[in-house]
């Protein structure tokens, strides 16, 4: 019956293709938050996953409580519909934007705490808990200068005041959030700025405000320093988690695993071709003209794969030696002129994605998802090789990885 | 029950302009074929075009044509504008009618699916006039047909290009020529009847209006055009077709009054183009965050309806806009519409959080 009343956008598609499609190993997922995890239990900092990058995918998400984390943040209710499920156990899940109203009526339902930045708001979200008999817990947003949503550093201690008359909510604690729209940095100064601000807003409201979160991926840089507020009780990542990479400060995380995702697609078409368009050339979108340099005859593949499908200008080809050369909403051009192996048509070849990629191609109809775990791969290969139904062997064996070798076949 | 964002698509808009598009067209004896992958091919869409007399549609997506064959096996001729991959032959060659190819292990691929299902297909070589995208150099057209004719199960149908898409080469006279020149080599070496001689891409209408359609040329490929009554690769709003297609409403989350400039410490590289908020004015500007973002459209190609606004940008999930000169006052909880550019409208059509609505019609 739920769904109905939400009326959720048709996903189904008729698969007839397994390409393009995203291949998501669940394992390394584990692994990235069971080391995310451990590095903020040593801060004291709780971890809240954002998976708003990968629609909240189940899979996805059992990953990630596999390695320990439970609290999950999106930005779209309707996700968490099926995170509501019994299989999940006890999810803490976090709305990370201020619901609209046509949407509030569901928060209450499905989310355990929300983020919010506007007085009216809160009074309708207090209303429909009240309706429903409960409280809603509400994360109050500070806008640290980046300039999106949020409430105003200044006006915080009133801010706070007021909701926590309203009925129906409680102000929880404060939320920040940095690197979305402007490209603003965390640093230990608005860190410290912001933890000082939340034990003012404290102190001169008497409110105990226990949750003091920070976000985005580029805070981790500060935790591993050992650079955070100490005020600050919980970090949300996303894009760490998912990709082993924090784009707002160009890092590779390096005790992150970087290859939980890749994006397969079929080759269309391979020809040899002039690089440089032939005819009168216009502009693009934004006016300018468009990037097409003269590189004389060259092997090109077309690949079935396009600005429908994903970010595609945020996509890294794994072959060596072959560079896109272009894009429209359905055909990429790459040029495979340098690589090693002989491209054919037909072939599959694959990307690693950036962020913006990701999250492109998991909310495109046309990209299947497949799911992998290497770990369970390293089991079914012994299975099927029979060295796990063997008869007790020597004790001493017990721990042994796959390249170990029985000492006798019996 | 409403649920918001939603983009709404006034059918009697599209069915307007593919009435003027056919009445176009049909003077220069072109047949209009109405691309609307963007759309995805929706059954409201492809009735609107059926009514005003276009008998094909076209959809880069086999998974498209397959559902619109599934759901009403009457409908229109399907033609597909991407070569399939090898996977979905099967399903090509069940839901189209006509399909537009490059390489020859496809239409191996499609004569064993046609022979399966006892069918013969329409395959439709491309050819690639300059724009540098798919398709064989001329030159190869001939031996690709001629391989094409000795499989079972294929039909050649005739040769297509497609201009403006990659390499953003305008439709000339000149370019319009090579692919009549391929299409009579095709009747002259290998007595093929050649019927379509297809090009693409909403620029090239131009030539039509201008009476510059070099003759031999027998089907355009429209889909912005039609659809937004817009053409981005020469940069024309085309003015006897309607703009009022499509709208994207979105709600106010939040209003505030804040400085222009962002405070602190700012990274101008990061992925896109960054840094993403325009700072277009000084001092105090009252805003309107807007639950709308890059998950659910393109951010970049959006203009508010409303005058006087003005997008500064967007992240994921929110999109700030400049109100201070707004012509009506706005609170949170109010609805801002948008008029969308292509991509922000497939973006928009595509998205599992956005609710496509339909009008009139």
């Amino acid at each position: 019956m739920l769904p109905d009343q939400l009326g959720v956008a048709d996903r189904s598609v008729h698969v007839v293709s397994s390409f393009p499609r995203v291949v998501v190993d669940l394992d390394c997922l584990t692994d990235n938050a069971t080391k995310v995890r451990s590095l903020c239990q040593e801060y004291g900092l709780g971890v809240v996953a954002v998976t708003k990058g990968v629609t909240s995918d189940a899979k996805i998400v059992q990953a990630f409580v596999r390695g320990g984390i439970h609290s999950i943040g999106d930005s779209r209710v309707h996700n968490f519909l099926s995170l509501r499920q019994e299989e999940f156990g006890v999810l803490e899940l976090t709305l990370l934007r201020q619901p609209p109203r046509s949407q509030i009526h569901l928060v209450p339902h499905l989310t355990d705490r929300v983020f919010m930045s506007e007085l009216s708001a809160m009074e309708a979200l207090g209303e429909v808990a009240l309706a429903k008999g409960i409280t809603c817990d509400v994360l109050v947003v500070v806008e640290m200068g980046d300039r999106r949503d949020g409430v105003p550093m200044s006006e915080l201690t009133s801010f706070v005041l007021a909701a926590s008359k309203i009925a129906g909510v409680e102000a929880v604690g404060l939320a920040a959030n940095m690197g979305c729209i402007t490209g603003l940095l965390p640093t230990t100064e608005n860190q410290e700025l912001f933890g000082a601000s939340a034990a003012r807003v404290r102190r001169e409201t008497g409110l105990p405000l226990k949750i003091v979160s920070t976000g985005g991926s580029v805070a981790l840089d500060l935790i591993e320093h050992g650079l955070l507020s100490p005020s600050v009780t919980e970090l949300r990542a996303g894009e760490a988690l998912l990709l082993g990479v924090s784009t707002t400060d160009s890092r590779i995380i390096p005790w992150l695993r970087q290859d939980a995702f890749v994006l397969e697609t079929e080759v269309i078409e391979v020809r040899e071709k002039p690089s440089a368009p032939d005819g009168p050339v216009g502009l693009d979108a934004e006016g300018r003209k468009p990037h097409v340099v003269d590189r004389g005859v060259r092997r090109r593949a077309v690949v079935a794969l396009g600005y429908a499908d994903t970010d595609a200008d945020a996509l890294i080809p794994l072959d060596d030696g072959v560079t896109i050369a272009g894009s429209s909403s359905d055909h990429m051009v790459l040029d495979v002129t340098e690589t090693e192996c002989d491209f054919c048509e037909g072939d599959v070849v694959r990307f690693r994605m950036k962020y913006s990629a990701l999250l492109h191609s998991m909310l495109s109809p046309y990209v299947a998802r497949e799911y992998r775990r290497t770990q369970n791969a390293v089991v079914e290969k012994l299975t099927r090789e029979g060295r796990l139904t063997q008869t007790r062997q020597s004790s001493t064996d017990n721990d042994a990885g796959i390249s170990t070798v029985p000492t006798n076949g019996e | 029950m409403k649920t918001l964002p939603e983009l709404v698509i006034s059918l009697d808009a599209l069915t307007d302009n593919a009435r003027r598009l056919k009445e176009r067209c049909d003077a220069a004896g072109i047949e209009v074929v109405p691309v609307l992958k963007s759309l995805r091919s929706a059954p409201e869409v492809v009735r609107a075009c059926a009514r005003s007399g276009l008998v094909h549609v076209a959809d880069s997506r086999v998974e498209n044509l397959a559902r619109l064959k599934t759901d009403n096996p009457d409908a229109s001729r399907c033609m597909l504008i991407r070569s399939p991959m090898i996977g979905q032959v099967e399903a090509a060659v069940e839901a189209c009618d006509c399909i537009l190819v490059s390489e020859r292990h496809i239409l191996v691929c499609l004569s064993d699916a046609a022979r399966d299902a006892h069918r013969t297909v329409n395959v439709v070589p491309m050819i690639d006039v300059g724009d540098r995208r798919e398709g064989m150099l001329p030159d190869q057209l001939v031996a690709f047909a001629r391989y094409a004719m000795m499989l079972p199960g294929l039909h050649v149908a005739g040769v297509a290009t497609n201009l403006g898409c990659f390499a953003r080469v305008q439709a000339t006279p000149h370019n319009h020529q090579l692919l009549v020149r391929s299409a009579q080599a095709l009747r002259d070496q290998l007595g093929l009847a050649c019927e379509t001689v297809s090009t693409g891409g909403s620029l090239t209408l131009a030539l039509v209006e201008h009476g510059a359609m070099p003759a031999g040329i027998t089907q355009v490929r429209i889909g912005e055009a039609l659809v937004l009554g817009t053409s981005t690769a020469d940069g024309r709003c085309i003015p006897w077709l309607r703009q009022d297609t499509a709208i994207l409403r979105a709600e106010v989350i939040e209003l505030q009054d804040k400085q222009a400039e962002p405070e602190g410490l700012v990274r101008s590289d990061i992925a896109g183009p960054s840094p993403r908020l325009h700072v277009s004015s000084k001092g105090l500007r009252r805003r309107a965050v807007v639950a709308l973002g890059r998950i659910d459209t393109d951010v970049d190609g959006l203009t508010p309806v409303m005058d006087g606004a003005v997008v500064l940008g967007g992240s994921s999930d929110h999109l700030i806009v400049d109100i201070t000169d707004g012509e009506i006052e706005v609170a949170t909880g109010d609805v801002l519409e948008f008029r969308l550019s292509y991509t922000a409208l497939a973006r928009a059509a595509a998205s599992p959080y956005v609710h496509c609505i339909y009008t009139g019609a």
